[in-house]
């Protein structure tokens, strides 16, 4: 048995999960706070629904663009590359861009309803006793959504986990290299004789996703 | 002494604008629901930036539209007690109280009223000194209401504003809470600004009433 895709599976969706922390609570606070105060409209249409893309656009569509803005010569490939030296295209690291970009409606989503549920009132007497816009959120407002960031954290974890469209076209389809579970399994069914590798895989696929519906459940609670 | 003459405009186009002035002990402000009242609490907290005019305390400017002066919330040392408590849920009696007060740091202390005084003096003026280990959800609503007084004197304001501290308060409770009140409002000698439908409280607490 080759362990290998499972433990390039998690260590992508722990990279990816990391990754969109910031991102997640930073766009889910901003358009929470857009949608109650007195200016809103156009531009905050615009993040919702570029945020929220992923999640219903076929994950290779995703991909191919993705492919497009990393690969040499794209428009932030050509950057990463000539400044960093870092390829985002055909190597693990496509695979956990890819990863987090599918995985990032799923993170947004919990925390900005958890965001939605705390009293602004509550916020506000933090402001009045001392406590500067940053400070409030971090001692005020992030204890109160920890719920929501648990839940967002576990099902970005295992969206990331089981990505395979986008992940096929940037990352590529190399065993041992870029292969993570989902990739395994597609490419041991199309073994002949491979099919019994694919149980080991589908249990941890399995439990994987059932910890994270069950992580969502309680803390949505 | 609190000088305010400010516009602010709602988002459905009603625009308040006040012009007065309040010195200092407490100052009662009274008029029909929907005039401004609590508005008027968050101009003066910070809490609502006015769209013109101009919002100063013993000289000090808050808030100047024309000049671009603007001091947020939490360098302006109110204190602010609104209907519901707002407890921090995640805190102890006693994190509640020492909120306000750890921040006291980059305030101009010096010259509050209540500065000096510890959490633990306030907690047993306001016998509240046995909860202090509870968590907000292990106290009845009268006790909150107490911690919710207290966090706000233990950030050692220069200004007190209460909006309609006893709203929420069955009789009873409002009876204990306005002695409470009346009691810490005397001893601890801050500028008040209070909104409040309750007679009695005004009655017993108010210094002067404006009515908007």
């Amino acid at each position: 048995m080759n362990w290998h895709p499972v433990w390039l599976s998690l260590l992508v969706a722990t990279a990816a999960t990391v990754a969109g922390a910031v991102p997640a609570v930073g766009v889910a606070w901003w358009l929470e706070r857009r949608s109650t105060s007195r200016a809103g409209g156009a531009v905050r249409s615009l993040v919702e629904t570029t945020v929220m893309l992923p999640l219903v656009l076929p994950p290779v569509v995703t991909g191919y663009a993705l492919l497009w803005l990393l690969g040499r010569g794209g428009p932030i490939g050509r950057w990463t590359e000539d400044w960093f030296g870092v390829s985002f295209v055909f190597n693990w690291k496509g695979a956990v861009v890819a990863a987090a970009v599918v995985a990032f409606p799923l993170w947004v989503r919990p925390v900005r309803a958890a965001l939605g549920t705390v009293d602004r009132d509550v916020v506000d007497v933090a402001r009045t006793l001392g406590a500067g816009p940053w400070d409030a959120f971090r001692s005020v407002t992030l204890p109160s959504i920890r719920g929501g960031v648990a839940a967002g954290a576990a099902l970005a974890f295992a969206r990331a986990m089981g990505e395979f469209g986008a992940t096929i076209l940037v990352a590529g389809n190399l065993p041992g290299r870029t292969q993570t579970i989902p990739l395994a399994i597609f490419d041991a069914v199309q073994t002949p004789g491979g099919a019994a590798g694919v149980w080991p895989l589908v249990a941890v696929s399995v439990a994987v996703a059932a910890a994270a519906v069950a992580i969502d459940r309680r803390a949505s609670r | 002494m609190i000088e305010i003459d400010a516009r602010f405009r709602y988002a459905g186009g009603f625009e308040l604008a006040v012009d007065e002035s309040f010195g200092r002990g407490v100052t009662a402000v009274t008029g029909p629901s929907g005039v401004g009242k609590t508005t008027l609490i968050r101009l003066i907290a910070g809490l609502l930036r006015p769209d013109g005019g101009r919002v100063a305390f013993d000289g000090e400017v808050w808030s100047d539209a024309s000049a671009g002066v603007w001091v947020p919330p939490h360098r302006r040392g109110v204190g602010l007690v609104t209907q519901q408590p707002n407890l921090f849920l995640h805190r102890s009696v006693r994190g509640n109280l020492a909120f306000g007060a750890t921040r006291r740091t980059g305030r101009t202390s010096a010259t509050s009223v209540t500065c000096g005084t510890g959490v633990a003096e306030i907690a047993t003026r306001l016998r509240i000194a046995d909860l202090l280990d509870r968590m907000p959800s292990q106290i009845s609503g009268g006790q909150a209401h107490r911690v919710s007084l207290g966090r706000s004197l233990a950030s050692s304001p220069r200004l007190l504003l209460l909006d309609e501290p006893l709203a929420s308060l069955d009789a009873g409770l409002r009876e204990e809470l306005v002695g409470v009140i009346a009691e810490v409002v005397g001893a601890f000698e801050l500028p008040t600004v209070l909104v409040s439908h309750d007679e009695a409280l005004v009655e017993r607490l108010a210094d002067r009433v404006v009515r908007l």
